[in-house]
């Protein structure tokens, strides 16, 4: 597989202040690549660094191979990005804005243009100085996209969306990406990431603490089950290996697995089931998981 | 009151700078007077009977330059100019940069009224002003007095500086309306300095011709100026109720305006 | 390209109204001649009375200054001002822009690299002040020809119109280097204005004083125009320090441009 994005011992300082130090992961091509953290971690530093808004004060970065400060303006041609907060040119109109951006791809974009509005919604004959701020994010998300990019670099993009939008926002992400477009997703909602990502990196005061494909975090992990049987549940009917924080009420139980599924199904199995439950635990438990075991 | 304190700590950089520029200006000016750079008693009485379009020609008006105040009266046209600046970017500034920074929704949603908000505002910079026009004059006063000291001075500083006063005022109370009429924060300071440029230049055209005359009302240069205040000795009151009935009006406008306005966000 | 015709639309509004302004001083104040002539014609003839040596002394000194050039030359000196601050503006104002509207992220993300982000932007801002230039130098000598009437040296016209081309200049590079080094500019004019204003009064002190550091240090003093008129050139000291500031000014614009970091706002 071809690395799209190769991050190398990044560092950056802000004189004595956060930053980020040491920073390394790699995107494949064609992944949807989860990058994951809280406020002031370092997302949106490593994210202007990859693109060259700010420089490295050690380590490279580079993309499709070439180096993310030398070559800035040749890998940009295939880079769409979406900042938190949306920009927006005096007195323009929206359809002047996305002119423009796209007069800067030496091709013609206007075709995807107007796919884009539609799906988007956008009247693009407004002035982007009226618009709601959600429907600004709207212009920034066509304009980040507009030129078919190779990879999308979104840095907090859904605040300010409705649900519906965010709903027909990550089906547009999920289309570029089966067309072949990859796509480094930041973002402080871990349910965001868990509908969209493959891969996942987190990142806390400039450290990335760890990088996991989202298979294998969910596979890793306690799954939640909850039964209901017809008859009363014996005490220790459940004292297999891997069972954890164990309740039987009567003919309710409800504990954590981790392990091979099949032994816990046999056991299941071997009761009448009136109902029953399993639960993946969110993102977020996993994130807190993770967190107080680095802090 | 907390609105005042916050005004008067984000003004105090400004403050800082502005008094300092005004210190060199009239350092830099006073120190650069020497007595014996004045022309002979002869051709200053004939410079004194120029017309007066020539005298704002040859800049030196109708000073004695061989005195210290003739010298500093040169500078007073600088020094009034800079109040103006100061004062109308302070009054512009400190209205619409709520809405410049995007800190409106902050303001506007606690429990007090928008005419108290201008009023602490107004406050505020009334106070800087009054602090840069107490430390000009020390330092005029200072400088002045290094090189000839007689009775006079005092009363003659002292009048220059209550124009300096009144001009900060209207034009602080003239950025402040620009301001609250403005929905478009980036607007006011420029509107405010354009006025300033407009009087400038319309102060010399009014110098320069006898025949607009007329239009010496329109320019606040024109109200309190070093001539009138040194040879004449006095401060003329229309002028003063001029300057006064320019700020409540401001003042007025900047209060229902501002009440009034949607408020962007 | 596109960036640098999108910043001439950007900059078209402006570019006109200061084209149309500086052309308005110089109608309103050129308008005065015959005048001014008069007054001092009928000045000159009254001076009878007094000493032979005063009256030499002086007339000399009304002659110059009332002669076409020699009022151009004074009516001049304000455009000149208004000129200055034409160009640190547009320097200031198409740097800080990107960062006051938050749309650096959008230009920089673009497939371009920032040295010809720069170039774009410096010529764009390039054009518009030679647009104002060129127009005014047509425009000041057709207002000579209407105004006074008389026969003046069209060469030296030239060249003392042409210092407004380069004065502006010299500005603009001051404030596109400012707005390269301190990129949280909120209000253009409140830096513009008081730095024009320091220069402006620098040269106040050097045309008082004739000091020479004071002459260097104000660039509203670097070409004299009775220098001009007597010599039908510009005086070369002062020539290539203008160049060298426009190069170096730019040069460092360049360096710390490339290399700075451009954070989210």
């Amino acid at each position: 597989m071809i690395k799209v994005i190769e991050i190398n011992n990044l560092t950056k300082n802000y004189g004595k202040s956060r930053g980020i130090v040491d920073v390394s992961f790699d995107v494949m091509e064609g992944e949807i690549y989860g990058f994951i953290g809280p406020n002031g971690a370092g997302k949106s530093t490593t994210i202007r660094t990859l693109l060259s808004l700010i420089y490295p004060t050690s380590g490279s970065a580079k993309i499709f191979g070439l180096d993310c400060v030398k070559d800035a303006a040749t890998i940009k041609k295939d880079i769409g990005y979406l900042p938190s907060e949306v920009f927006y040119y005096d007195g323009m109109k929206v359809k002047d804005l996305l002119n423009y951006s796209a007069s800067f791809y030496n091709k013609d974009c206007s075709k995807r243009i107007k796919e884009l509005t539609d799906i988007m919604e956008l009247d693009v004959n407004k002035k982007i100085d009226d618009l709601s701020f959600g429907n600004k994010k709207k212009v920034g998300i066509v304009q980040g996209l507009l030129h078919e990019p190779k990879l999308i670099i979104l840095d907090e993009p859904t605040s300010g969306l409705d649900p519906l939008m965010q709903q027909k926002f990550f089906q547009l992400l999920k289309e570029e990406n089966e067309k072949g477009a990859t796509i480094l997703f930041s973002s402080h909602i871990l349910s965001e990431v868990q509908r969209l990502c493959s891969k996942l990196a987190i990142i806390k005061e400039g450290k990335i603490i760890k990088i996991e494909t989202m298979s294998s975090i969910n596979d890793n992990n306690y799954k939640k089950f909850k039964v209901e049987a017809a008859d009363e549940i014996g005490e220790d009917y459940f004292g297999i290996k891997g069972v954890t924080d164990l309740v039987i009420k009567g003919n309710e139980a409800s504990f954590l697995y981790k392990g091979d599924i099949n032994a816990v199904m046999q056991k299941v199995a071997g009761l009448k089931i009136v109902n029953i439950s399993v639960i993946e635990p969110d993102l977020e438990e996993i994130f807190l998981h993770y967190y107080e075991k680095e802090a | 009151m907390n609105i005042f304190k916050r005004e008067m700590r984000a003004n105090l950089k400004s403050l800082i700078v502005w008094s300092l520029s005004m210190v060199m200006l009239i350092g830099a000016g006073m120190g650069k007077f020497s007595s014996t750079s004045g022309a002979s008693a002869e051709m200053t009485e004939l410079i004194s009977s120029l017309p007066n379009s020539l005298k704002a020609m040859f800049g030196f008006g109708n000073f004695d330059l061989s005195k210290a105040i003739g010298f500093y009266a040169i500078l007073y046209l600088y020094i009034i100019v800079m109040g103006a600046i100061h004062a109308a970017m302070l009054g512009a500034g400190i209205i619409s940069k709520e809405e410049r920074d995007k800190t409106t929704e902050f303001l506007i949603v606690k429990p007090i009224k928008r005419h108290t908000i201008i009023t602490n505002k107004m406050l505020a910079a009334f106070v800087n002003v009054i602090i840069l026009n107490v430390i000009t004059f020390s330092v005029s006063y200072k400088m002045v007095s290094m090189f000839t000291l007689d009775a006079s001075l005092f009363g003659q500083i002292g009048m220059m500086m209550f124009g300096l006063f009144m001009i900060q005022l209207i034009f602080l109370t003239i950025g402040a309306a620009f301001a609250a009429i403005n929905r478009n924060s980036k607007k006011a300071p420029v509107l405010a300095t354009s006025t300033i440029l407009i009087a400038y230049f319309l102060n010399m055209a009014v110098q320069l011709s006898g025949n607009l005359s007329f239009l010496k009302y329109f320019t606040p240069f024109q109200y309190f100026t070093a001539d009138s205040i040194l040879n004449e000795g006095t401060i003329s009151i229309g002028y003063v109720v001029l300057s006064i009935i320019i700020m409540v009006g401001m003042l007025t406008v900047t209060y229902s305006r501002y009440e009034k306005r949607d408020l962007m966000v | 390209m596109n960036m640098y015709i999108h910043e001439l639309k950007a900059g078209k509004r402006s570019t006109i109204i200061w084209t149309v302004t500086l052309l308005a001083i110089l109608i309103l104040y050129m308008s005065f001649y015959t005048m001014i002539k008069n007054d001092a014609d009928a000045f000159v003839k009254i001076m009878e009375g007094v000493s032979p040596v005063i009256r030499q002394a002086l007339g000399i000194a009304i002659n110059q200054i009332t002669s076409p050039l020699g009022y151009y030359s004074f009516v001049f000196s304000f455009i000149l001002f208004l000129g200055a601050l034409q160009g640190m503006n547009t320097g200031v104002n198409i740097i800080s822009k990107e960062v006051r509207d938050k749309t650096a992220d959008f230009l920089l993300t673009k497939p371009k690299t920032r040295v010809s982000i720069i170039t774009a932007k410096l010529l764009a801002g390039l054009t518009c002040i030679l647009i104002t230039g060129v127009i005014y130098i047509i425009m000041s000598a057709i207002a000579m020809s209407l105004f006074t009437g008389e026969t003046y040296n069209m060469t030296a016209l030239i060249l003392i119109s042409t210092t407004l081309l380069i004065t502006e200049l010299i500005f603009y590079t001051l404030g596109f280097l400012t707005a390269v080094i301190f990129p949280k500019i909120k209000s253009v004019i409140s830096v513009s204005l008081p730095v024009v204003f320091a220069f402006y009064f620098a040269g106040l002190m050097a045309s008082i004083t004739g000091d020479e550091l004071y002459r260097d240090l104000s660039i509203f003093k670097y070409f004299n125009p009775m220098y001009i008129i007597l010599n039908s050139s510009y005086e070369t000291k002062y020539l290539m320090l203008s160049v060298a500031i426009i190069i170096v000014g730019f040069a460092l614009s360049y360096v710390i441009y490339s290399k700075k970091d451009v954070h989210a706002v």
